[in-house]
């Protein structure tokens, strides 16, 4: 909505190894401004200052899980901000589930890190041609 | 059988006697006509002797028999043939009377004649005597004897039976049966004796006055008993009991009047008379008439009571096939009885048996009405037995003709199928149906049959097998995420040139092997604990080179946190029994936890304790302990309640499970304190080593 292409990325993540290789692959590969949350709680914390373009969600976390962050962040600030859920719990019932609460789209891990960049981007690029304006 | 006897049809007794009758005379003559034509036949002969009497052919006769001796003889003759035909029809009716009791009941006749003919045939031998007397040369005024002995009989055979039928008619006899005859012929004795005395008293003068217009007016006495008896008496006793003998006795009365009367005018007045063999024949016909009676009612009795025990004996073989058609019926009905009970007997335990199943059984007939509902399939939905039947099947699930086409009943295969039943309380209740239809004969469906298990359970244990699966999914993706991401980063060195992320990476991928091969680990034991397949080496321990083994394997994890260990010395020659490989996995599964929720720079302590026979191994953090909503799921599989995101490494979620698991395999028990702020203690309760000796 208010940017014109995809520049800054939360990635809102519990496990720190994936932090760790999410973080080098969208700076090194996609140019991307990222920011990392370790959990839902701080990540509904950091957003409204970082305010991202896109944010990256985990569904298994501790305490607040994926689903119930996005349902706090939709009663925030940044309730228009697009939500992608990264999970390695991406059953086909589970995909309907989470887009049913109004994920944009579904990354399911283990990503490729060679691709994930271009994923985000396509995922970015139909969102600003279909629901956004 | 009880005998039914219609109004206006002949008594018993008469339709044996006609039956016997018929049988007797070839069916020529009846029973009916036969009295009248005895009558007749006894009335002519009598009436021709008399008249013949009368116009003189006794004189004739008499003349013939020139000698006085001869006609002596012959009227001896006359009069003993008399004597003997009333000894041989007293001895006919003592034996009818004597050998067939209930004949003194049915006939009086018998009894009379059997009473009263003995007496008569002495006093009438005794007259034959006297007129033998000078031929035998015996001697004596014969005459007078003769005329007493005749003049007795006379009275006697008047007299006697005119008592018993004036007597016999009274219904109730005042004496027992069995002495009636006794008691009758000692009446007949006393009225003979009487009658002997009386005319011996009066012979010969007054029995016999020759020239006189009555020349023995004695004889007029019994003639007017005769008279009386024939039209009076005897009719009566006939009309009451009606025998042929009865009737005989009423004919004979005829020649007995008519004798009497020629006695009693006889004009000659000798009993010598010529004209007196007249009276004998009279008096010989009589007796004769009786005879004739008394052997046709004996052979009518005795053919009547053939034929009654022919009938007796035809009505004993019906009886007897209806005894054994109704034993027979009887035994079915006990062999049916005995059948019905044991399907009784059968059905109640099938009863039970549905009554005692914890699945739903209910019976719903053709329009999906219940018929039967067991408290299983009742309760099921929050209803009693009782307020089901007669309501619609579907309120249980039961399965109603109309759910399904007709024609797929007709395959005679149970549909089996699930749905969500709603019960009375709204809760929805997943069930699965087992329907089929139950059938007549001819295959038509009588009603349907449903079996309806509650699946509840069922698919929780579904829902949580697919929650462990999509879970381990999870927790099996994750690490590889890093593995696989780092070293597609890796592989293209380009990308990542710094040496320092190169090394990063790496470190990634190998952490996350690692896990994954931990979580594969834990997977498998946990597997086998609750398969119950896990092989254990129980050995007395020594708790302290345990704790110490559990401790230098996991130094490295709390270098790495900065976490403190530390031993309490008090563990010192404790010892249990337990594995010490796996013992040594329990312990570090609580150390790592308890150094991954410490504090960096805070103490992780663990020491053991002994007691009762039991040792406890424990392990305390000061960390920020557990929420009390986690608290009861602590041991629960891939359980994860800390929100700690800088310690992800080595925690599958399974460690507490499998410790646990482990505990309990070994005999012990596991538990713990936890106070949030404050920390948390594990404690490991094993069996001590009875022999272990503190130093």
């Amino acid at each position: 909505m208010q940017a014109a292409s995809l520049r800054r990325i939360l990635l809102i993540e519990d496990d720190r190894d994936i932090q760790k290789v999410a973080r080098l692959v969208l700076e090194n590969l996609g140019g991307f401004e990222v920011a990392i949350a370790s959990s839902g709680r701080e990540g509904l914390a950091r957003a409204p200052a970082f305010r991202p373009d896109l944010i990256l969600l985990d569904v298994m976390m501790p305490e607040l899980d994926g689903p119930g962050t996005l349902e706090a962040l939709r009663d925030g600030p940044l309730a228009d901000t697009p939500v992608v859920f990264l999970t390695a719990r991406a059953q086909p019932d589970e995909v309907v589930e989470y887009r049913a609460l109004g994920a944009l789209d579904v990354i399911v891990k283990p990503f490729d890190p060679m691709t994930l960049c271009r994923t985000v981007e396509d995922i970015w690029q139909r969102y600003r041609s279909g629901g956004g304006a | 059988m009880t005998p039914h006897r219609r109004a206006g049809e002949p008594g018993g007794d008469d339709d044996l006697r006609m039956v016997s009758w018929r049988t007797l005379w070839g069916g020529h003559v009846s029973a009916a006509r036969l009295p009248p034509i005895l009558l007749a036949v006894v009335a002519v002969l009598a009436l021709l002797l008399w008249l013949g009497d009368l116009f003189g052919l006794g004189e004739s006769v008499a003349q013939a028999l020139a000698e006085d001796g001869v006609r002596r003889v012959v009227h001896a003759l006359l009069e003993w043939t008399a004597a003997l035909l009333a000894a041989f029809l007293a001895v006919l009716a003592l034996s009818r009377a004597a050998m067939v009791p209930e004949v003194t009941q049915r006939d009086p006749t018998v009894v009379i004649l059997a009473a009263t003919l003995p007496f008569v045939a002495l006093l009438d031998a005794w007259s034959a005597r006297a007129l033998l007397g000078p031929t035998l040369g015996t001697g004596g005024p014969e005459e007078a004897e003769q005329l007493l002995g005749w003049t007795a009989s006379r009275f006697l055979i008047a007299l006697g039976p005119l008592i018993g039928a004036v007597l016999a008619p009274r219904r109730r006899p005042v004496v027992a049966k069995r002495i009636v005859v006794p008691l009758a012929a000692l009446g007949s004795a006393a009225l003979a004796l009487v009658a002997l005395v009386a005319g011996g008293w009066l012979a010969p003068p007054a029995l016999h006055r020759a020239g006189a217009l009555v020349p023995r007016p004695f004889e007029l006495l019994p003639l007017a008993l005769f008279v009386v008896a024939g039209l009076l008496f005897f009719p009566r006793l006939h009309r009451a009991r009606p025998t042929v003998l009865g009737h005989a006795l009423v004919v004979s009365t005829i020649p007995q009047a008519l004798c009497q009367l020629e006695a009693a005018f006889a004009p000659s007045g000798a009993d010598l008379d010529p004209r007196m063999a007249g009276l004998y024949l009279l008096k010989l016909l009589a007796y004769a008439t009786l005879l004739c009676g008394m052997v046709v009612d004996y052979v009518a009795r005795q053919r009547s009571e053939h034929s009654m025990s022919v009938e007796y004996e035809s009505a004993q073989r019906e009886l007897t096939k209806q005894t054994q058609e109704l034993e027979r019926v009887d035994r079915e009905l006990v062999v049916q009885a005995s059948k019905r009970r044991h399907a009784e007997r059968s059905l109640r335990m099938l009863e039970k048996a549905v009554e005692t199943m914890s699945i739903g059984v209910s019976i719903t007939d053709l329009e999906g009405t219940l018929l039967y509902v067991n408290p299983a399939g009742a309760q099921m939905f929050g209803y009693a037995v009782d307020e089901l039947l007669g309501r619609p099947a579907d309120l249980v699930g039961a399965e109603a003709p109309a759910a399904r086409p007709l024609e797929a009943w007709a395959d005679h295969q149970p549909w089996t199928h699930e749905r969500v039943v709603s019960g009375r309380d709204g809760r929805r209740v997943p069930v699965r149906l087992v329907a089929d239809a139950v059938r007549d004969e001819n295959g038509s469906i009588l009603a349907l049959v449903t079996s309806c298990e509650d699946i509840t359970e069922r698919r929780r244990v579904e829902q949580m097998k697919h929650d462990f699966l999509s879970t381990v999914s999870h927790e099996l993706r994750t690490p590889l995420t890093s593995i696989i991401a780092s070293l597609g980063l890796l592989e293209s060195s380009s990308l990542v040139a710094d040496p320092a992320h190169r090394r990063e990476l790496l470190e990634v991928a190998n952490r996350n092997s690692h896990r994954l091969l931990q979580l594969i680990n834990d997977l498998l034991d946990l597997q086998k604990l609750t398969a119950g397949k896990i092989s254990l080496e129980i050995v007395p321990l020594e708790v302290r080179p345990t704790l110490e083994e559990a401790l230098a394997g996991i130094r490295a994890f709390a270098d790495e946190l900065q976490v403190e260990l530390r031993l309490v010395a008090a563990a010192t020659g404790l010892r249990v029994l337990a594995d010490r490989r796996r013992l040594v996995q329990v312990l570090l599964n609580l150390l790592s936890n308890a150094i991954k929720f410490s504090p960096t720079g805070q103490t992780v302590e663990t020491g053991a304790t002994a007691g009762d026979g039991r040792v406890v191994l424990y392990v305390a953090d000061r960390g920020p302990g557990i929420p009390e909503a986690f608290r009861s799921r602590l041991f629960e599989k891939f359980s994860q309640a800390d929100a700690s995101s800088r310690r992800t490494s080595g925690g599958s979620g399974l460690g507490l499970t499998i410790a646990k698991e482990l505990v309990e395999a070994m005999g012990g028990s596991i538990r713990f304190d936890t106070e949030v702020g404050i920390g948390t203690t594990f404690y490991v309760e094993l069996p001590a080593v009875a022999t272990a000796a503190g130093s």
